[in-house]
């Protein structure tokens, strides 16, 4: 059995249906669990009538969906139109292939995980901007157009902030940089301020290319009716729903696997897979958290945010992160020597 | 060692260094108000101070001029720490010789720039980092020993100056801008391609190993001749197309005539030395084989046919031109045909790079001048562009005219300027390689060219403005003028006292296999 | 047929269909698209080659930055979706010579390689591990940092470039202020204890 799992397919495939599973049903609740808290923060009630506390809504949601009629505009490029939900989707998940779960749960161990979680991100822009090009309506081009601004603005922090953990810890498997976090501390307070910096700079860059809100304007509701989903209908429509979430709760897991030490828990008291999703779950909660409270950017507020703040201020920690590493910080960690190439090349 | 490379390295490093403070210059600078367009508008910060900021930019490559000068005085091959740039950088005498040149013309035209903008309301101050960065790309591209750097340096070059063409933003601008940039990507993606079979063919990178390879292939040790030629036959047409010799040369009227007048002077001299000076490289250390150097079989019939096209064709089109600034980019055509007979004269005269480098030098300054003086001769909505524009100026501003003259005659090569003593040893250096017919094609193609050039000083001397017409006013700048002064006084030393400079240019030989 | 061979087979298909639609997609969009394909092709070819780091760069790079810039300047030209290619500016004739040129050009080049031998250059085995990240990292950063620090230069030149020229023409000078008639932002009746309190900071004229 284990010589079996060992296979790299097989384990890879075993893993990314159970993580695949676990993550859409985890996200199916999250539209619930969003409901009720966005109600309690209100002043209501949330969902109350489908199940006991309104627990059957997602599927009574889902069901709906299903039921809707399939609507392609008449002058919409059919293939690209049809194309793009799924896409969401596949890139939304498409980072969760790298996050370890716990020691051993993990589908792919990539040793540049990290590029392969920065490259999903960077694909991510492309559906979102293919459905609203492909719906031939101009509110969904003009979310597709902000999407790709802010797609392209937002990914030069998010590099420079995903590199911190890379400079401090010398790796671009994420594993490694867990297991360097289980033996130094997490990185939010064992390189100090700038590991807490960088995890801030990650959160807020993943936040706006999942285009969550306040960096929503893509799909800004009282600007452009529903941006580039405004043609979609039934399932197709809920796909992208989906993906929203799936894409913030795989961003959740990788925020804390960079910077919140993974799997690593306190005191040993359960196993790491309970402590990464423990994690995963806050962070995701946080987000909803955030979207309830605060208000969307205006277009030129995001890429003034972006451009001027956030980039210079990358460029800066991860210059500091080199600092860090350079001057012996981690004391007996900064002449880690390469893996020895015969090791690797043996795989 | 490590003050070998900083200290060796210095002109590219300081003009490097200059580009990066003069951006924050003209970013954080105060407007000056009394530089300002007169049309109530303003740009941003930093506007109107296109004439200090050229006066730092040429400050910068002097001060650059200057350290080459100083570097050749140590003599690179005593800072022995300079061999950890090898392969990449081979900072020799040749290449300091060539980085000298590139830093004075730069340094003119960033001179000529700052009256020029300034005149014409160009309130583009981006102008003076775009030349400074393409400089450091034209350093580093005369001494590139790597394919990797060589095109990434040549690319650092061309960006700059197509940015630089298109900047007037007339429509005649953008569009040379856009011929430029486009015929110029389509000539460096042949070059990437010649380059990509060259590794192909040798497995190697670096310019002296594909030299060892390509000579292991000639004596039939392994495949890959085939690649070689096509490869041969890429990087020969990418970098005529650099050098404008015709029939590639299409662009270069076109991109002359549309660019700012300095920006025109930019290119017609730091370009075309720098690509020149990567062009004998190249040629005689990466394709130096014996077979490939031989008059059989090799480049030395292919560069003579374009230098023979080169002057024959730009001379004659140049005498037909009505616009003297065209006339000036034909000319600069015709004088890459004269630099190409002395290349292919390096595969017998062991005297010919240093004609080369001597010639570029005149080269360099005549241009310079004749387009300084060119802009000198008009001023905001009185350019002067047509031979009537220039008509009777001799008598209303004798000197402008007089400044005018000097480099046109060094241009066509009329002793005892500078140009004289640059075709002399370039066609010295023809005849101790044995290549009479080329050397006659040169003298008579050089006739003809005399032809225009003096057609513009009849015209300033012995005509009279057409009753009516709009009358050219020569603006005055002191930073025009004082450009116009360095390089008249060096087109005058070098015609006169050549004899320094020239043992100077004959020892800087790049090593050839 | 293994693993690798899969992937390199699905790897070309990429890239051929891909470039193929480019090529032949009438509409910018659609070419944009294959574009993508294909660049997701090369980036599974550098895997089988055993480049990671190279794979994941390609992505990144060009289609994260490079392919979607293109969209967006296809967006911001707004090129129509049913709209083909303009009708080309050339004669028959030209397009002719053209086409003929290519063919003899390539059919030399062809002659050239059967003349000589024909064989393809080998090399030496690459190095186990040659596209991780510590080798690409080392390459770059010890051995080729002159080119490496050069394209800095390229790239500062570039943006210079680039905003030298997209930048708009000179914007006019602001508009001295106009003098408000009325200060009150609501033209509706003031409230008696609002009327008492001046609303701006400039004294009153």
């Amino acid at each position: 059995m284990d010589a079996w799992l060992s296979n790299p397919f097989v384990h890879g495939l075993v893993y990314g249906v159970v993580v695949v599973t676990a993550l859409m049903t985890v996200t199916a609740w999250s539209i619930w669990f969003e409901r009720k808290f966005a109600g309690r923060m209100q002043s209501r009630t949330g969902p109350t009538l489908v199940g006991p506390y309104g627990l059957l809504q997602p599927l009574a949601d889902a069901l709906k969906l299903l039921q809707k009629e399939d609507i392609v505009p008449k002058d919409a490029d059919r293939v690209l139109f049809n194309v793009a939900p799924p896409l969401t989707v596949l890139f939304a998940l498409g980072a969760a292939a790298v996050v370890p779960w716990g020691p051993e749960q993990i589908a792919a161990d990539l040793d540049v995980g990290v590029l392969f979680i920065l490259a999903m991100g960077g694909m991510v822009v492309f559906p979102v901007w293919i459905a609203g090009w492909a719906s031939n309506n101009k509110y969904a081009l003009l979310g597709g157009m902000r999407s790709v601004a802010q797609g392209i603005s937002y990914e030069i922090p998010l590099v420079m902030a995903a590199l911190v953990p890379v400079v401090l810890c010398g790796s671009m498997s994420v594993s490694d940089i867990v297991r360097f976090q289980l033996e130094h501390g997490w990185l939010i307070y064992s390189a100090p301020v700038v590991g807490f910096l960088a995890f801030l700079l990650f959160f807020l860059a993943s936040l706006a290319e999942a285009n969550r809100i306040p960096f929503d304007i893509p799909e800004a509701e009282s600007e452009l009716v529903a941006g580039v989903t405004t043609e979609y209908t039934g399932m197709k429509f809920g796909l992208f729903y989906l993906a929203e979430y799936l894409h913030t709760l795989v961003i959740s897991a990788v925020a804390s696997a960079l910077f919140l030490g993974g799997w690593g828990g306190i005191g040993g008291l359960a196993p790491g897979l309970h402590w990464m999703v423990l994690k995963t779950l806050l962070l995701f909660g946080a987000i909803f958290w955030i979207r309830w409270t605060l208000l969307r950017f205006r277009a030129d507020q995001l890429m003034t945010l972006c451009w001027k703040y956030l980039v210079p201020g990358g460029l800066a920690l991860v210059m500091a992160a080199a600092a860090w590493v350079h001057w012996g910080a981690f004391a007996g960690t900064t002449a880690t020597p390469a893996p020895a190439p015969a090791e690797q090349g043996a795989r | 060692m490590t003050f070998d490379v900083v200290y060796g390295l210095s002109p590219l490093l300081v003009v490097a260094l200059g580009a990066l403070l003069l951006m924050l210059a003209e970013a954080f600078g105060k407007p000056n108000p009394q530089g300002l367009a007169p049309t109530g508008e303003v740009s941003d910060a930093g506007a109107g101070r296109a004439g200090e900021l050229g006066m730092g930019a040429a400050v910068v490559l002097f001060v650059g001029a200057a350290l080459s000068l100083g570097v050749w005085l140590a003599g690179p091959d005593n800072l022995v720490g300079l061999e950890l740039t090898r392969p990449y950088l081979i900072w020799d005498r040749f290449t300091v010789f060539v980085c000298f040149t590139l830093c004075l013309g730069g340094g003119l035209s960033c001179l000529l720039a700052g009256g020029y903008l300034t005149e014409h309301e160009i309130d583009r101050a981006e102008f003076f980092p775009l030349v400074l960065f393409s400089t450091v790309g034209a350093m580093a591209l005369a001494a590139a020993g790597e394919l990797l750097t060589l095109f990434v340096a040549l690319e650092t070059m061309s960006l700059g100056v197509y940015a630089l063409v298109g900047l007037r933003r007339t429509p005649r601008s953008s569009e040379a801008a856009l011929k430029y940039f486009l015929l110029g990507s389509f000539a460096a993606a042949l070059m990437l391609f010649g380059a990509a079979l060259l590794y192909g063919a040798t497995g190697r990178t670096d310019l002296a190993g594909i030299g060892q390879a390509i000579a292991a292939i000639g004596q039939g040790e392994g495949p890959g001749a085939a690649q070689v030629l096509i490869a041969l036959v890429l990087v020969v047409v990418g970098l005529a197309f650099k050098v404008s010799a015709v029939p590639f040369h299409m662009w270069t009227p076109d991109a002359y005539e549309g660019a700012p007048t300095p920006a025109t002077s930019y290119m017609a001299v730091a370009v075309k030395t720098a690509a020149f000076a990567v062009m004998v490289r190249v040629l005689l250390i990466a394709f130096g084989d014996e077979r490939l150097t031989s008059w059989a079989s090799g480049w030395p019939p292919v560069l003579a046919t374009l230098a023979v096209a080169s002057m024959t064709v730009a001379n004659l089109v140049a005498g037909r031109q009505s616009s003297v600034k065209r006339m000036l980019a034909y000319s600069s055509i015709a004088h890459a045909g004269y630099a190409l007979v002395a290349v292919v004269a390096t595969i017998r005269s062991p005297a010919a790079e240093g004609s080369i480098l001597f010639y570029l030098l005149t080269y360099t300054v005549s241009t310079a001048g004749a387009f300084g003086a060119l802009i000198l001769c008009g001023s905001r909505g009185k350019e002067a562009v047509s031979y009537e524009d220039l008509a009777g100026i001799a008598k209303r501003h004798p000197a402008a005219a007089m400044a005018f003259s000097l480099f046109l005659l060094s241009l066509a090569g009329v002793p005892p300027t500078a140009g004289f003593f640059g075709k002399l040893y370039v066609f010295q250096a023809a005849i101790d390689a044995e290549l009479y017919v080329l050397t006659v094609v040169g003298l008579l193609n050089s006739l003809v060219g005399a032809y225009y050039y003096l057609r513009v000083i009849v015209f300033m001397y012995m005509r009279e403005p057409a009753p009516g017409a709009t009358l050219a006013v020569p603006m005055r700048s002191g930073y025009v003028a004082s450009a116009l002064v360095i390089a008249a006084v060096l087109v005058i030393a070098l015609g006169v006292l050549p004899n320094v400079t020239l043992e100077w240019a004959a020892i800087a030989t790049v090593g050839r296999s | 047929m293994n693993a690798g061979n899969a992937l390199f087979i699905v790897g070309a298909l990429l890239c051929l269909v891909g470039a193929l639609s480019t090529v032949i997609a009438r509409s910018p969009i659609r070419a944009a698209m294959g574009l993508l394909i294909t660049i997701i092709g090369i980036a599974s070819l550098f895997l089988k080659l055993s480049a990671q780091f190279l794979a994941a760069i390609q992505i990144i790079v060009y289609a994260g930055a490079v392919v979607v810039l293109f969209v967006f300047v296809i967006m911001l030209i707004g090129a129509d979706t049913s709209a083909g290619p303009p009708k080309s500016g050339g004669s028959v004739g030209s397009r002719i010579v053209a086409g003929g040129g290519m063919a003899v050009l390539s059919g030399l080049g062809l002659l050239l390689l059967a003349r000589f031998d024909g064989q393809p250059v080998r090399f030496g085995p690459a190095a186990v591990g040659h596209g991780d990240v510590e080798a690409v990292g080392g390459l770059l950063f010890r051995e080729a940092i002159i080119p490496f620090e050069l394209a800095t230069a390229l790239l500062i030149v570039a943006v210079i470039g680039a905003i030298a020229v997209a930048r708009s023409k000179a914007r006019p000078r602001p508009a001295p202020p106009e003098s408000h008639e009325s200060k009150r932002l609501f033209h509706g009746p003031l409230h008696p204890r609002d009327a008492q309190r001046p609303l701006s900071k400039e004294p009153a004229e």
